[in-house]
């Protein structure tokens, strides 16, 4: 079990607040809702819909075309196929120009990353050339959110551990951030209208992600970040463990329209918010 | 001691800049740090180039001026002088606040032992997109349950990508489950 310790007293629970925001949880996890996961690109994705619409038939025809998407997602980008767009363009044989939406996107985001970040998120950075992968999946998540909402209703979509959210209700979405000592619990929860939580950690697949250039990330053991956007999270949760604890405190803390919490190796909670 | 509270006080103001950042281009900061055991006035240059200056007051103001970690009582009285530690900065929490456009941001600093032991920011705000991020986006830290999670509203799980063999013993798994049916 991870210990809170560095938030100053002052800034945990404000009762009356906390009591205010569990009673809206609550009411939100009293309202119809429907839930469905199926497994795309090697990982589950849940689709969530709140809301009277929740087990209308036509909700199930958008989900259906929200799953759709991503198995149309995977077979464009993923670099386990040797004939998707994105090996085709590996090897010289498509020109980004004429390569499909999903490509052409993804190639542009890693661009913006990799300058927001100051080269930490460096999908150039492997050894092999261009690899989208860590931005592939949050940008995928994004797409399915907006298939979602079609439904007139609150819709969520989680996979591989980053969660994007909408609310039409007005009552927010409760997202628990996993423990990474200790699967079976929670370190703590964010209540979102509109925007995502994005994880990344050694926990689950050890340590994966890798210092551009270098070895495996290890200066820090989790980070969670809630931004509005799902890319964004996405993106600084995997520079943050490339940055390290030290790196990744200074770097977050002056991230506008951001929060989250870190998880030092030795256990050590960090949490922050930034307008 | 003088010139430790300065130091500090320079430091906060420092990551009150560092908050301040999306709206440093567009005019100047003001911030008012509260330090228990100060006096005087301290300016910082925040690397941004907008200018920002910190008000010290000797005075301890309830609220924003918090007793050292060694202090269980809870009460807001000021570390006493001999608190210092030869080197290091006067044990405390000081907060720094300061107006953005959308809203008030504080800064508080925590120094234990002499050494700065925690960083964390605040803020209030009228606008609801920054008021989201800020209050209701702020994580909450608790250990919670499996159990517990569903009677807490939990929806969905944030955690670090595992496979599907890990996914099947996971509570975002369980809360699957039970959506499902």
């Amino acid at each position: 079990m991870s210990t809170a310790t560095d938030v100053p007293l002052a800034l945990l629970a404000d009762d009356a607040r906390r009591e205010e925001a569990d009673a809206l949880a609550r009411r939100a996890a009293d309202l119809p809702a429907r839930g469905w996961v199926e497994h795309r690109m090697a990982m589950p994705w849940s689709l969530r819909v709140r809301g009277r619409h929740a087990h209308d038939e036509d909700t199930a025809q958008v989900v259906a075309r929200a799953y759709a998407l991503v198995a149309e997602i995977d077979e464009q980008l993923s670099p386990f196929r040797p004939d998707s767009a994105l090996e085709r363009y590996r090897r010289g044989e498509l020109a980004l120009a004429d390569a499909p939406r999903s490509l052409r996107q993804v190639h542009r985001r890693c661009l913006l990353a990799r300058e927001e970040t100051d080269g930490a998120f460096d999908a150039w950075g492997w050894r092999d050339g261009f690899d989208p992968t860590g931005l592939t999946k949050g940008w995928a998540v994004a797409q399915v959110l907006d298939v979602l909402a079609e439904v007139d209703g609150d819709v969520a979509v989680g996979a591989g551990g980053d969660v994007a959210v909408l609310s039409r209700t007005g009552l927010p979405w409760r997202v628990g951030v996993e423990d990474p000592e200790d699967r079976s619990r929670l370190l703590g929860h964010v209540d979102l209208r509109d925007g995502a939580v994005a994880t990344s950690g050694t926990a689950a697949r050890g340590e994966h992600v890798r210092v551009p250039g270098g070895g495996a990330a290890t200066g820090l053991r989790q980070a969670t970040v809630v931004a509005s956007s799902v890319v964004r999270a996405d993106v600084w949760a995997t520079t943050a463990l490339v940055l390290g604890a030290v790196r990744a405190r200074g770097r977050l803390h002056a991230l506008p329209g951001t929060s989250g919490l870190l998880v030092e190796p030795g256990g050590t909670v960090h949490r922050w918010a930034t307008p | 001691m003088r010139r430790i509270v300065l130091s500090t006080l320079a430091t906060v103001s420092g990551l009150v800049a560092l908050f301040s950042y999306p709206t440093s281009l567009d005019r100047p900061l003001t911030s008012d740090a509260t330090a228990g055991t100060a006096s005087g006035t301290s300016t910082a240059e925040p690397t941004s180039g907008a200018s920002a200056t910190a008000d010290a007051t000797p005075s301890p103001t309830a609220g924003t001026t918090t007793a050292p970690a060694d202090d269980t009582s809870g009460t807001t009285t000021a570390p006493a002088e001999g608190t210092t530690t030869d080197g290091g900065l006067a044990d405390g929490t000081y907060t720094a606040s300061t107006t953005m456009r959308y809203g008030a941001v504080s800064v508080t600093v925590t120094v234990s032992g002499g050494a700065v032991t925690g960083v964390s920011g605040t803020q209030s705000s009228n606008d609801p997109k920054s008021e989201q991020i800020a209050a209701g986006a702020m994580p909450t830290l608790d250990q919670e349950a499996v159990a517990a999670a569903g009677d807490a509203g939990i929806a969905m799980v944030s955690h670090a990508t595992y496979t599907s063999q890990a996914y099947a013993q996971s509570l975002q798994a369980a809360l699957d489950q039970a959506a499902q049916a």
